[in-house]
Order: C-alpha cells, then structure tokens, then sequence
C-alpha cells in the first residue's frame, strides 16, 4: 500500500510534466485566421466608408505587428520563418492595395466588403504552418484581441 | 487474499487497456457476410486530407475545420451509391492520451450498394510509412472487381520535390508528386486496371508533370493549374452514375468543373481555375510539353512555394498548340495584380526568379 502512495504521484507527476511539454508548442495560424474573420464581420457591419476602411487598416497594422513579434520572440525552422515572411508581405500587399499604393489603385468605397472578402479568401487558402511556443503565442493572441 | 486478488484484476484490466491501445486500428462496424449483395459497377475512393491547417470561415463567418464538409458531402455520397462502393478515407492528426498513448484519430468509412459495411479507427504504425500504405491495406482486405474507377483526393498542393512534413503530425512521411502517384496506384487491383478519372481537388496540382505521371494508369484527369479556393471540387455529380451509368468519365469530369466553377464564381473573388484533361489526347504531346517548359526552367530557375502561373506565360508558346484535350474554366481574381487575362492555357507552372 505504501508503494502504491509512492508511484501514483509519480506517475501523475509524469504524465502532467509531459503533458504540458508536449503543449508547448502552437500552430498560430489559426489564431490569424480566428482574428480576421472578426475583422471581416466587423468590415460587413460598419455603417460607412471610412469605418470600413479604418477597420482593415486597423487589422492589418496589428497582424503586421504580431508577426514581427513572432520574428523577434521565437526560433523558427527556415520553412516556417519563409512563410510567415511571405505572409507579412501578402498583408503588406494587401494594404497597399487598400491605400492605393505601390502601383496600386486605391479600392473604392463600394468595393470595400468584396475586397474585405478577397483578403479572407486570398488568406485561408494558403496552406502555412508556423508553429511557436505557448508564451509567445498568448502574446501574439494579446496583441489581436487588445490592441 | 482479497487485496491480492483486487490488484491481480486491476493490473489485469490494466495491461488489457495497454494492449488495445498499442493496436493501430479498431474496427467499430463490420457488416461483411451479411446478405447484402456482395457485386458494384464502380468504386470511388475519397482521400480526404485534414492532418494540417484546414480552418476556413464561410460566408457567415461560421469556422470550418479539418474538410467536414467534403467529408459530409462524401458520405451523403456513398449512401445514394446504390451500385457503387465508396471508400472514404479522413485522415486527421495523430494525437497521444497524455501525450503517451497514441489515439486512432483517422477514420477509414467502407460503403457498398449505399450501406456502410465497415467503419474503422486507425492510426499509422510505422511513422515513415509510404503514402497511403496502411489505408490501401484497410480496403484490400476486402475488395470485390469493379468495372469503373474512380480517386478523389482533397488536400493541400501536393509537392513536386521532397516535401516532409505535409502531414502535420506525421512529418516524415513523404508526400509529392511521385509518392502520391505511387500511392493511388495501390487501390488499384492489377497492373491492367485504371482509373476512369482522378480528381485532384488541390491548389495548382494541374501540371505537365501531375499529367505525364498519371498516364499510365488513368484517362481523365480532373485538377486546378492555379488556385482553387480552398480545393473544394464539387462531388455531387458522382448521383450520375446511378442515372446514366453508360455516362463517360470525360462527360462526369465536365459536369463536376462546371457545377464547382458555377458554385465559386458567385462567391469567391479570388482567381478560380478548372481543367479537365483527357489524358489520351494528351499523351500525344505531353513529352513535347515537359521538355519545353524543363528547357526554361533550366534557364530560369523557379520559385518553388509560390503558387502557379500559366504555363504560357512562363515558356511561351503558339495559342492552340498543348490544348488537344484540354477543357478549362477560369476566372482571374477580382482584385490584385494579376486581374488581367480572360483565357488560361490549362496547365499551370511555377513562377520563374525573374517573374
């Protein structure tokens, strides 16, 4: 009975230390994904123009902000720091479209729920996984919530 | 005695829970030997891919995750499949209690003449198995001769080069062209038989180099050369074959490209391209095509994880020339840079450095 007193917690302790080191890591992703639909129901809601416009540009600054905490907070393999740069500059490229920049033509009041979904549809359809640890993906799930 | 006795039954119970979970499939429903009859005029195998980041959102922001609805659709499917076998395949991530015991998460569903007479739970044993090993020996224990052929496969872009980790839980299991190729060649029951049609519901899978491997062994290929939002090619038409089962494999082809392109178009705003391919018309060509486009890559090196361009626009070639055998449907992205061009050639390349 005395062994038994012994092992159970060890084996509890095992399992929950290995647990929560399998946990450790997370495909953030999906939590972009998550984030820009609230975007894009938001965009659909505003009554007019310039909200809309302010909502997007709103979604990309913070996207692009969290990827650059992902940069400088995380070790990523060669594949996934590829994608997510190619992520940053599909967003990056998006935005200018909506300001009209480099080459682009600025995107018309009218237009702006068709290219919000553009922007969803060109974002899910790329396959991407980028997998970081749980600390920095809380943080990164602060900075699309709150900011 | 009695504690003696207890713990002999709890380790008992123990090891019995230990042992079944080391077996890597469980089989939840068999209703073979039944007096069901036992003879189909097609099969149809769907792999449906979901062992990687599959959420999407619809149009009323409701999330999507791992293919549910292809496999919704593929089950409603196999039950109106009275003379048909339906084998659907869901492979989803592998996931350990506790992170020890590892869980049959996939899911192998076998319908035939509209009931499903097998259903199991499995896992992969050997984590750098072949693709599409252990589901091709899951059907293979029980298969019956069919007449028609038919592969579905929804998933990602599948890779021409070495590509570790397109499974997300499994990343050492190869998945490219010639692992995939090679793959759905092991449903296929002699080296003789063939498939009627392929579909490849994947992003820019619709290549000179997907075609040229999947000749010998198919007659109509259905793929996109470029995007497809979220390779989603419809699969309803398969009703088809219960109706017109004299129907031709290129005429169910088009009926699926057409209902999926009418389908997009009302929805998606970024580009959409279909192409069937008759592969016997192609075949008189593909050779030519291949060393065409490999004599430009040689001179200008291109950009693998990027998605497609057409073809013609990377190795020029003469308007109708590489188009014997090719229907296409496209539609360009509605915003963007590349918003230009109402007409695609049907086969899809990789961009090259300069581009």
């Amino acid at each position: 009975m005395r062994a038994l007193y012994t092992i159970l917690p060890s084996v509890i302790l095992f399992f929950a230390v290995h647990t929560v080191s399998v946990a450790q890591s997370v495909n953030i992703t999906e939590t972009f994904k998550e984030s820009f639909n609230e975007t894009v129901l938001k965009v659909h809601d505003a009554e007019n123009e310039i909200e809309k416009r302010s909502i997007l540009n709103d979604s990309f600054d913070k996207m692009i902000l969290a990827i650059g905490r992902i940069e400088s907070l995380t070790t990523l393999d060669k594949t996934e720091h590829s994608q997510l740069i190619s992520f940053k500059n599909e967003i990056t490229e998006k935005q200018n479209e909506l300001n009209g920049l480099k080459g682009f033509r600025r995107i018309e009041g009218e237009d702006l729920d068709d290219f919000t979904d553009y922007s969803q549809q060109y974002f899910e359809q790329a396959e991407r996984t980028v997998t970081i640890g749980l600390t920095a993906a809380l943080l990164i799930l602060l900075i699309l919530i709150l900011l | 005695m009695i504690v003696v006795g207890r713990n002999l039954i709890f380790y008992s119970i123990l090891l019995i829970v230990l042992f079944a979970g080391c077996s890597s499939h469980s089989e939840l429903i068999n209703h073979e030997g039944t007096d069901r009859p036992s003879a189909a005029d097609y099969s149809v195998i769907y792999y449906i891919h979901a062992d990687a980041g599959y959420l999407y959102h619809d149009p009323d922001g409701q999330p999507v995750r791992s293919n549910s609805r292809v496999l919704e659709t593929a089950r409603t499917v196999a039950k109106k499949a009275h003379s048909g076998e339906v084998v659907i395949i869901h492979q989803r991530p592998e996931k350990r209690i506790l992170g020890i015991f590892p869980q049959r998460n996939s899911r192998f569903y076998h319908y035939r003449n509209g009931q499903l007479i097998s259903r199991v739970n499995y896992r992969h044993p050997n984590k750098e198995e072949t693709f599409l090993a252990t589901e091709a020996q899951l059907l293979n224990r029980n298969r019956i001769e069919t007449q028609q052929n038919y592969f579905f496969y929804y998933g990602h872009e599948i890779p021409t080069g070495n590509n570790n980790g397109y499974h997300q839980t499994l990343p050492d299991i190869d998945v490219n062209t010639e692992t995939v190729v090679n793959g759905m060649r092991h449903f296929l029951q002699s080296d003789e038989q063939r498939f009627d049609l392929v579909v490849l519901s994947t992003c820019n899978n619709g290549t000179p180099v997907m075609a040229k491997w999947l000749m010998p062994f198919t007659d109509v290929l259905l793929a996109s050369p470029q995007n497809l939002h979220l390779s989603h090619i419809d699969s309803d038409h398969l009703a088809y074959l219960e109706r017109e089962p004299e129907a031709s494999s290129l005429e169910l082809a088009h009926a699926m490209a057409e209902q999926t392109y009418q389908r997009l178009v009302s929805t998606i705003q970024t580009t959409i391209t279909l192409a069937v391919y008759d592969l016997d018309d192609v075949e008189t060509y593909i050779n030519d095509l291949v060393s065409h486009i490999e004599t430009e890559e040689r001179l200008n090196p291109p950009v693998h994880f990027s998605d497609n361009m057409d073809c013609s626009q990377i190795a020029p070639f003469e308007t109708g020339n590489y188009q014997q055998g090719v229907a296409t449907w496209y539609k360009p992205a509605r915003f963007g840079r590349q918003i230009s061009g109402t007409s695609h050639s049907g086969w899809g390349c990789k961009p090259i450095v300069s581009q």
